[in-house]
């Protein structure tokens, strides 16, 4: 076999048909990404601004905005108005079930010990549970929060228990917010630590943008 | 007495034997046989192997498809072969297409294997990872349309390109424009088995007519759209002016390919249900009418080709 008289040229045609394509395409997958918006939840108590390809829905009077991923887990943001009385879910007992009030109200308890029970319910999801930061501060439009940073080991979402497949390390925030007349909040924003790693700025501008106003 | 050389056996025979088609001269078994290649032909069109194709998946629906194992997934070791079967039966229609001078088939299975390559390591992880086109395409239908045509089929077809006009294309061996067509499709061949590949492994086996639905749609239409690609090289490599041809060839397979790909998905989807018949008969009746195509345009090239003009062999 030998090297023919072939033309080597490059065929500007082909070139110019695929980037014409190619570009047209990533150009309207640009414009399908929902746009950065603020929006309100919990009948309006809470108002957030979601960061450009994040979307919101509100079921059983918990809020919660995701940023759609086929990737492992999808970055999440949570937000619950705990009722006058309940606890956050006490340990072992899954965020869901809590978040459907599927738990008898108990007397008011301090937030130490609400922030503890939070602590353990994070920590029944996974292994490896680890707090990297805590803070007491004023945040969520001024109100008194329990703000905790953690790090904790998930199998990936449909998973099946047992199965050889690779944890995801999760990287989040919890937040436990008390208002006046002692309403409290749960604010949840978790996602794979190389998200967030990637896209720190944006979780942090999330996290920094809920408003709690009752 | 000067013996003259038929181009093809390369044997040498007195004038009186030999004939003549523009500038080629040839033997008389040789030039019978190019005769016959100019002419197009209903079993040299893809039709056989389309039937073959249907009646592999009515066989795999009639045994692993029936009863209770019909809703359970197949192992990845059944689903792998499941993903060669159309392979080998569309290679059969490559051979066929290759009728007066056979092409060696190291290259042709090399342009193959190429053709996967270029699939699985690079169209997959391009589409997959930089363009991220699972995140955004079933965003609304249009998405699903112009994910299809603009951006998969763009950059699968030009993988295949690739495959052959930075390789064999540049070699002697491509001395027909018919060429073009022969080894464009065992590139798109090569990019639908690792393609299928893939899909088998991902799913970790795979629901046995659905799947085969699914394999051999894929395979058709790859070829099909090979077909059409090839035919536009074929043309650039032995036409003064064959660049806008290739171009045009280029942007009709895109154009195929893609919009193949949405017209059997939406032929066999009913709301969350998938209708693999009728998915099947959707890519089959539609594939098959491009290689029928495929095949008129080749064979007209052919006689082109011999009639010494432009498009003569060099």
């Amino acid at each position: 076999m030998r090297i023919g008289g072939a033309p080597r040229r490059v065929d500007l045609g082909v070139l110019v048909a695929a980037a014409l394509l190619l570009g047209g395409g990533a150009a309207y997958a640009s414009t399908t990404a929902p746009a950065a918006r603020a929006e309100t939840a919990l009948g309006g108590e809470v108002a957030l601004v979601l960061p450009r390809g994040w979307v919101g829905a509100e079921v059983d009077g918990v809020y919660t905005a995701q940023r759609p991923s086929l990737d492992g887990i999808a970055p999440t943001l949570e937000i619950q108005r705990l009722r006058a009385g309940e606890e956050p879910p006490a340990e072992g007992e899954s965020l869901m079930a809590a978040a459907l009030g599927e738990h008898a109200h108990v007397e008011e308890s301090s937030p130490d010990l609400a922030v503890a029970r939070m602590h353990e319910a994070r920590r029944a999801a996974g292994v490896g549970y680890r707090v990297l930061s805590a803070e007491d501060r004023a945040g969520f439009g001024g109100h008194r929060s329990w703000l905790h940073h953690y790090a904790i080991v998930e199998d990936p979402p449909d998973a099946a228990p047992g199965a050889a497949v690779l944890p995801i390390v999760v990287e989040g925030w919890d937040a436990l917010v008390i208002v006046e007349a002692g309403h409290r909040y749960r604010v949840s924003l978790r996602a794979d630590a190389a998200y967030v790693a990637a896209r720190r700025a944006e979780m942090e501008s999330l996290l920094a943008s809920v408003q709690v106003s009752p | 007495m000067d013996e003259a050389r038929c181009c093809v056996c390369h044997r040498s025979f007195p004038p009186a034997q030999t004939e003549r088609l523009g500038a080629r001269v040839f033997c008389r078994a040789d030039h019978a046989r190019a005769l016959e290649a100019t002419r197009a032909s209903w079993s040299r069109a893809g039709l056989i192997e389309t039937g073959l194709v249907a009646a592999f998946v009515a066989v795999v629906a009639s045994t692993l498809g029936g009863g209770e194992a019909g809703t359970l997934p197949t192992s990845v070791g059944t689903g792998l072969v499941l993903a060669l079967v159309p392979a080998l039966i569309y290679m059969v229609y490559v051979y066929r297409q290759d009728r007066l001078e056979p092409e060696p088939w190291g290259l042709v299975l090399g342009v193959f294997v190429l053709g996967g390559l270029l699939g699985g390591g690079v169209a997959t992880p391009l589409l997959d990872d930089v363009l991220r086109v699972p995140e955004w395409q079933h965003r609304s239908a249009l998405a699903e349309v112009v994910a299809s045509v603009c951006v998969v089929a763009t950059v699968q077809q030009l993988c295949t390109y690739l495959a052959v006009r930075y390789t064999v294309y540049l070699t002697d061996e491509f001395d027909e424009a018919v060429d073009g067509v022969i080894y464009v499709s065992a590139a798109g061949l090569g990019m639908a088995t690792v393609l299928n590949v893939q899909f088998v492994v991902d799913s970790d086996g795979v629901l046995p007519l659905a799947g085969a639905t699914a394999i051999a749609s894929s395979t058709l239409i790859h070829v099909a759209s090979a077909a059409i690609l090839g035919y536009g090289l074929g043309r650039d490599r032995f036409s003064p002016r064959g660049q806008p041809w290739l171009a045009g060839c280029f942007v009709l397979a895109v154009v195929v390919h893609g919009g193949l790909r949405q017209l059997v998905v939406l032929a066999g989807t009913d709301g969350a249900t998938f209708r693999p018949w009728v998915a099947l008969a959707v890519s089959l009746g539609l594939g098959a009418s491009v290689l029928v195509g495929s095949h008129l345009l080749t064979a007209k090239l052919r006689r082109e080709t011999l009639k010494g003009g432009p498009l003569a062999a060099v």
